[in-house]
């Protein structure tokens, strides 16, 4: 081991470069070497006159470090982009003279695998520096207090903080490597959206001692992987999310309380205990408006939170949540958005809007009585019904839905006319009752309005009324309930997240349908078409039908989705999706095309049943497509060619109508017991048409005008014994191949006269000739099928 | 080696730190205690600017 000093003034320091290295103090002696591991390395006040700088390479590296100010002026330490420090001992810098300049990305890295290593930067701060511990059996303590801007790691080693403050974006432990962290007293100020990251336990030894951990991100998530700890204090009063993950204990957690109106949410992944004092929303003016709102992070799964202590709370809303412990769970205006447990809430009340001028849905204007005293302590809580008279309200007045909160059943009453209140949905908002619509009302703006009442019946009734919103339903256990036909904006999306969507047998027209997750839910349509009058612009996609994940979707008879879109569609695709496995083949849609000159396509493997071009002039796309029913390709429209197979699955009767376009891509029927007719010439042009399982009926060809089908191969795949025929029996259909030689296997052909440039090759024994064909050549008549019914076979190895 | 321990109690918690003065480094009186005021200040500003209302 040696001691060695920098010298010279500016320079880099890496593992090479021995230009700026001395053996002594004063920097008069070379020492014709760089650092190692093994050797301890001093800035001092003779490295250099004056102010100077020191880049740190890609692999600098020491024992001890100790970095003091030179004899005038300041040292710069600066850290690029991939500058590392790999320090094997202790480290220390004075508090006056010396700065770090660093770039996201450096990394100074404790390695020691001993311990009684000190970290003492003088709080001055490392930047953006990250730093990480990690040396088995290695312990680092500080020696003063600790800041950087940078997310720093605990790998493997223990990481003491002795009391002092650490400031910086996260703590993180992360691998499988033993490690620990002891917080003592410190107060750990944090300012990224992961502040505290233990993604793994394994080998971890957290010990959170008396510590004070401040989460100043406006929406941190602290995932503290089942640990103890102390205080945790999430300060941020804005409108973010506080995300707790891991079932932990705290001895105190507290949320700081909004100062104005808005909804600040706490989300909860696992159950928590807090064996001291919970502290919620506690105070602020005005009061009701301003609120906390407590959640799962999953609807429809209750967290439980134990805990000895509940500060006084008001306005608190509280969403799968079970109260429990010794704590009061009772407070002022609290909130009930279902599926809790143990918590005492208000009564819901009727509000009543009397502001004439209208005004946000924070606005002190709600009142408990028809024209009563309005007061924000009558804000409206998730289990209040609220009333609107529209009759009260100055004609052209608006109510703005102005920030995200958790809207009860709201009626809007006592209107004729038109254009007399507007409803402006500002954000989304989250729905726990009915809502009302009456005439003179209308809505502007497209956000989210997400109907949530788990376990209830929520019940829209429209009155005629436009919605301008996306709507979703995400109501586990729940139903949405159409009254009446439902409108929403060609540009809105319907998304069925969780829970039933009953349309009543009434008509909703909105932009597109999406189904999202893996929740139980259900669309009961009673057969009434879903229309979607989304309408793609040029350039871009619009996923009309996006569903491409449907487990645990079921439906009472097949829904249909009528794509007729508002305005015409004259440009840019319409894309479908429609995933489905073995246990939801039933609940496939039917989708009709009723219009545009776009594209319409589907993305992923989608399936559906019937998919019905109906006055379409636009470019049905290619694509990997299951179809269990009908296809209908109307005159005037054109199908794009590729190489993405679309299957017929069918196992019933089932009709494909090209009006004779072109169908430039391969097809393969594969439905046992499936018959496909085909009601007009099929032409696949090069491509291949396989038939797994079935009956293929070709168009036969003694129409008007001649009609055949037409195909580059034509190929049998399986065992099962499929059949070939003509639409019409003891008429041929022609089969048209283009090249090669097409041998069957296990497939029966009656009325088909195979023509073209390709070989028709039948001569394996599965095969059967049941009459009335051309073209093909069998390996011997009638041989080994039975009925033996004639047609051109001239015995084995004869071809006509 | 000299090394100055001192903390600051604020209503976000316990604010506590050091100063460590290196041999040959020299700080007066005053200086030291600007320097902890200093640090104190800053920790503090950090907490509330990043919470503050939106």
């Amino acid at each position: 081991m040696a001691e060695l000093y920098w010298g010279g003034g500016s320079g880099t320091w890496d593992a090479t470069d021995a230009t700026h290295w001395y053996s002594d103090a004063f920097c008069t002696i070379p020492a014709g070497v760089a650092p190692t591991a093994s050797d301890n390395v001093s800035f001092n006040i003779y490295s250099s006159g004056a102010s100077y700088a020191v880049t740190i390479g890609t692999n600098a590296v020491a024992q001890d470090i100790t970095i003091t100010q030179p004899a005038t002026g300041s040292v710069t330490m600066t850290l690029g982009a991939t500058a590392v420090i790999n320090c094997y001992g202790t480290w220390v810098n004075s508090s006056s003279g010396v700065a770090f300049t660093t770039t996201t990305n450096a990394n100074i890295n404790f390695l020691a695998t001993t311990t009684g290593k000190v970290v003492q930067t003088n709080n001055v701060t490392l930047g953006a520096a990250q730093v990480n511990f990690n040396g088995v059996g290695g312990e680092w303590t500080l020696g003063t207090a600790f800041t950087n801007t940078a997310s720093n790691f605990v790998l493997a080693g223990s990481f003491v903080t002795n009391g002092y403050a650490y400031t910086a974006a996260n703590l993180t432990a992360s691998g499988t490597l033993t490690r620990s962290i002891n917080l003592g007293a410190s107060t750990l100020t944090l300012s990224a959206t992961t502040p505290i990251n233990l993604t793994n336990a394994t080998n971890l030894t957290f010990n959170a001692g008396t510590s004070t951990i401040i989460c100043t991100a406006t929406s941190p998530t602290l995932n503290g992987a089942g640990q103890t700890f102390y205080t945790v204090n999430f300060t941020s009063v804005n409108s973010g999310t506080t995300s707790i993950l891991g079932a932990n204990t705290f001895t105190n957690i507290t949320q700081t309380s909004r100062s104005a109106s808005g909804q600040r949410q706490v989300s909860i992944g696992a159950d928590q205990t807090i064996t001291g004092t919970l502290t919620l929303q506690t105070t602020g003016t005005p009061s009701g408006s301003l609120r906390t709102f407590v959640q799962s992070d999953s609807i429809g799964t209750r967290r439980t939170l134990t805990v000895a202590t509940l500060a006084g709370m008001t306005d608190v809303d509280f969403r799968d949540i079970g109260g429990a412990g010794t704590a009061s769970w009772t407070g002022t205006r609290i909130g009930n958005c279902l599926n809790n447990t143990g918590i005492t809430f208000t009564t819901g009340v009727n509000k009543y809007w009397n502001l004439a001028a209208g005004g946000n849905w924070t606005s002190v204007a709600w009142a408990t009585s028809p024209g009563g005293a309005v007061s924000n302590a009558n804000f409206p809580l998730a289990q209040d019904t609220v009333y609107i008279d529209l009759t009260t309200i100055t004609t052209g007045s608006t109510i703005a839905l102005n920030i995200t909160f958790q809207i009860p059943t709201v009626i809007c009453t006592r209107a004729t006319g038109s254009n007399l209140l507007t409803i402006s949905c500002l954000v989304g908002c989250s729905f726990y009752g009915n809502w009302t619509s009456c005439a003179g009302l209308s809505f502007t703006t497209l956000t989210s309005w997400t109907f949530i009442g788990q376990g209830t019946t929520q019940t829209i009734t429209s009155n005629g009324i436009s919605f301008s919103t996306n709507f979703t339903i995400n109501s586990p256990g729940g139903t949405v309930l159409l009254a009446d036909n439902l409108t929403s904006a060609s540009t809105a999306t319907l998304t069925l997240t969780a829970g039933t969507l009953d349309l009543n047998s009434r008509t909703l027209s909105i932009g597109a349908y999406a189904g999202t997750g893996t929740a139980v839910r259900s669309l009961l349509s009673n057969g009434v078409a879903i229309v979607l009058t989304g309408s793609s612009t040029s350039g871009n996609t619009l996923n009309i039908i996006a569903a491409g994940v449907t487990t645990n979707f079921t439906s009472d008879v097949r829904p249909t989705f009528n794509l007729t879109s508002s305005p015409v569609a004259t440009a840019g695709t319409r894309n479908m999706s429609w995933g489905a496995n073995v246990s939801n083949y039933a609940y496939i849609p039917n989708v009709n095309i009723t219009n545009g000159s776009d594209i319409v396509t589907s993305s992923g493997t989608s399936t559906f049943n019937n998919l019905n071009f109906i006055s379409f002039n636009g470019l049905f796309g290619n694509a990997t497509r299951n179809i269990y029913g009908n296809l209908a390709i109307n005159s005037g429209m054109s199908v794009g060619g590729g190489p993405l197979v679309t299957t017929f699955n069918g196992v019933g009767f089932q009709t494909i109508d090209t009006s004779e376009n072109v169908c430039n891509f391969p097809m393969t029927f594969n439905g046992v017991g499936g018959t496909w007719e085909m009601l007009s010439g099929l032409n696949l042009d090069d491509q291949t048409l396989t038939l797994i399982n079935g009956t293929l009926k070709l168009k036969e060809s003694s129409s008007p005008l001649f009609t055949e089908t037409r195909c580059g191969s034509f190929v049998t795949t399986g065992t099962n014994q499929k059949y070939l025929q003509s639409m019409v029996p003891g008429t041929q259909a022609t089969l048209y191949g283009l090249f090669g030689t097409n041998t069957v296997t296990y497939l029966t052909i009656k009325d088909s006269n195979a023509i073209g440039g390709a070989e028709w090759i039948a001569t394996n024994a599965t095969n059967r000739n049941e009459g009335n064909n051309l073209g093909w050549l069998f390996g011997s008549p009638d041989v080994g099928f039975g009925t033996g019914n004639g047609g051109t076979c001239f015995g084995f190895g004869f071809r006509i | 080696m000299v090394k100055i321990d001192f903390e600051f109690d604020s209503p976000y918690g316990k604010y506590a730190d050091a100063i460590v003065l290196l041999d040959g480094q020299t700080m007066t009186d005053a200086e030291i205690e600007a320097m902890k005021q200093d640090r104190y200040k800053q920790w503090l500003a950090f907490i509330e600017t990043s919470s503050v209302q939106e």
